[in-house]
């Protein structure tokens, strides 16, 4: 059981980091499902993830900011930075070129001539077999074509570089400037929509106003005319009235004329 | 288990850092110190991890983004400028490791003893909460300890900086199989050592 488990236990950190196949992940879990060893392991993982994942971050002593000035280490600092077999490679060669300079300032001279070499002090009695001169401007304008290319190179790579950099952040811009129009865009309709409505709300109430403003209109019309017959009629019933009285006391009148003619008779 | 999900930088923020690393590249000092500004506490506790030197810890995160300012015309925006900085932080700190004499074993827990008021960990005042987490890291950073310079470098850049199998693979110019083997290698010692102390 033990030989057996070794090879899941192998797996429970691969699969705590998802780098298990979904086949290799199913069968993992079916044997965990029913081995408490392997359960322990899991958990005993699972703790030490735990633990990583909740130590944070100490704060900082100071800030690292970068002077300018700083960024040119002195070449001795440079010395002091490197492993012990740069620096004696930084030793042997910088021995090497002392050498090559004291026996360039002291003329040293060594000669093969036919099968036997020669070491000479100062300046040699023979006249040099190759122009000096010539050959120091060949060597300078040689290395003035160098650095020229190696220039132009820089520039072309600098320029490259540049030049995709301001397409990838063109692009960018792009795709933010559609993203506001249409942002835009859909504010404008939802605004337009929304005075649509709020227009039509305005005529619904003006027109619900404006039918109860004649509705009272014509109310205290039709209040006032009934006043008006009313005051008719009762006018109507005094002018009756008094034409009664009139035509009654006129008849009085007439029956006593017809009394007295009768009583003269 | 481990949250894989990890959040992809605002792609404002992105383009924030891009424009400072163009105007680095042309010599704007302002520029990189704003870009320091976003990375120090990362690096600087990278450093302290791997390093588990306070002192040295600061002083390979300056070397770190003096390194940075001195090379970034040569980033070439291959991979983000998180990568490149991790690169040169993680070379510097694995540089300085193997420098160290043989037998050198530093622990912060050293530091705990040694009686440093700002860096002892029973402050007065401290919440409880606090107080874990700050005995929490000092076990983890003691179990780191005993780990080989290179499993320390991917524990790191998996755990604490969620990096991706490939992006530390490219961090570390190193195969993905090697950096799986190292990270599971690591992971079975942390787990003994941290298991051990509780």
């Amino acid at each position: 059981m033990i030989s057996e488990c070794s090879e899941w236990q192998r797996q429970i950190p691969r699969s705590l980091l998802g780098d298990l196949t979904a086949e290799e992940q199913r069968a993992l879990d079916a044997h965990v499902s029913a081995c408490p060893s392997c359960q322990q392991e899991r958990e005993s993982y699972a703790q030490t993830l735990r633990m990583l994942q909740s130590a944070g971050d100490e704060p900082l002593p100071r800030h690292f900011l970068v002077y300018p000035q700083e960024s040119s280490a002195k070449p001795w600092q440079l010395f002091r930075q490197m492993m012990p077999i740069w620096q004696a490679a930084t030793v042997a060669t910088a021995a090497l070129v002392l050498l090559v300079g004291i026996a360039t300032v002291s003329g040293l001279q060594i000669r093969s001539d036919r099968g036997s070499w020669s070491i000479s002090l100062g300046r040699s009695t023979m006249s040099p077999a190759i122009d000096l001169a010539a050959l120091k401007a060949e060597i300078l304008q040689t290395a003035d074509e160098k650095n020229r290319q190696a220039d132009l190179a820089w520039v072309q790579d600098l320029r490259s570089e540049m030049t995709q950099f301001y397409t990838d952040l063109t692009q960018q811009q792009q795709a933010q400037l559609l993203a506001a129009l249409t942002a835009l865009q859909s504010r404008l309709n939802s605004h337009i929509t929304l005075t649509a409505d709020d227009i039509r709300a305005g005529t619904q109430k003006s027109i619900v106003d404006l039918y109860q403003a004649v509705s009272l209109q014509r109310q205290e019309d039709l209040n006032g005319l009934n006043v008006r017959l009313d005051k008719i009629v009762e006018d109507n019933e005094i002018r009756a009235r008094q034409t009664d009285a009139i035509l009654e006391t006129l008849l009085q009148i007439a029956n006593l004329n017809i009394k007295q003619a009768g009583d003269q008779k | 288990m481990w949250n894989q999900d990890r959040p992809l930088p605002a792609p404002a923020e992105y383009a924030q850092e891009n424009v400072w690393v163009t105007s680095s590249q042309r010599g704007d000092a302002l520029a990189f110190n704003r870009l320091v500004l976003k990375w120090e506490k990362t690096i600087y506790n990278l450093a302290l991890r791997m390093l588990q030197d306070r002192d040295e810890a600061a002083e390979a995160t300056q070397e770190t983004f003096l390194a940075a300012f001195k090379n970034i015309r040569r980033f070439r925006r291959t991979s983000r400028f998180s990568t490149w900085l991790y690169r040169i932080a993680v070379n510097h700190c694995i540089s300085r490791t193997r420098r160290r004499p043989p037998g050198t074993h530093f622990s912060l827990d050293d530091e705990v003893q040694s009686a440093r008021p700002d860096h002892q960990l029973h402050v007065p005042g401290m919440q409880e909460g606090e107080l874990l987490c700050a005995e929490n890291r000092r076990r983890v950073r003691a179990a780191l300890a005993f780990l080989p310079p290179d499993q320390r470098a991917v524990i790191e850049l998996k755990f604490f900086q969620e990096l991706t199998f490939e992006d530390i693979a490219a961090v570390l110019r190193v195969p993905t199989s090697t950096i799986k083997s190292r990270l599971y290698t690591g992971l079975d010692s942390l787990k003994v050592r941290l298991g051990a102390e509780a």
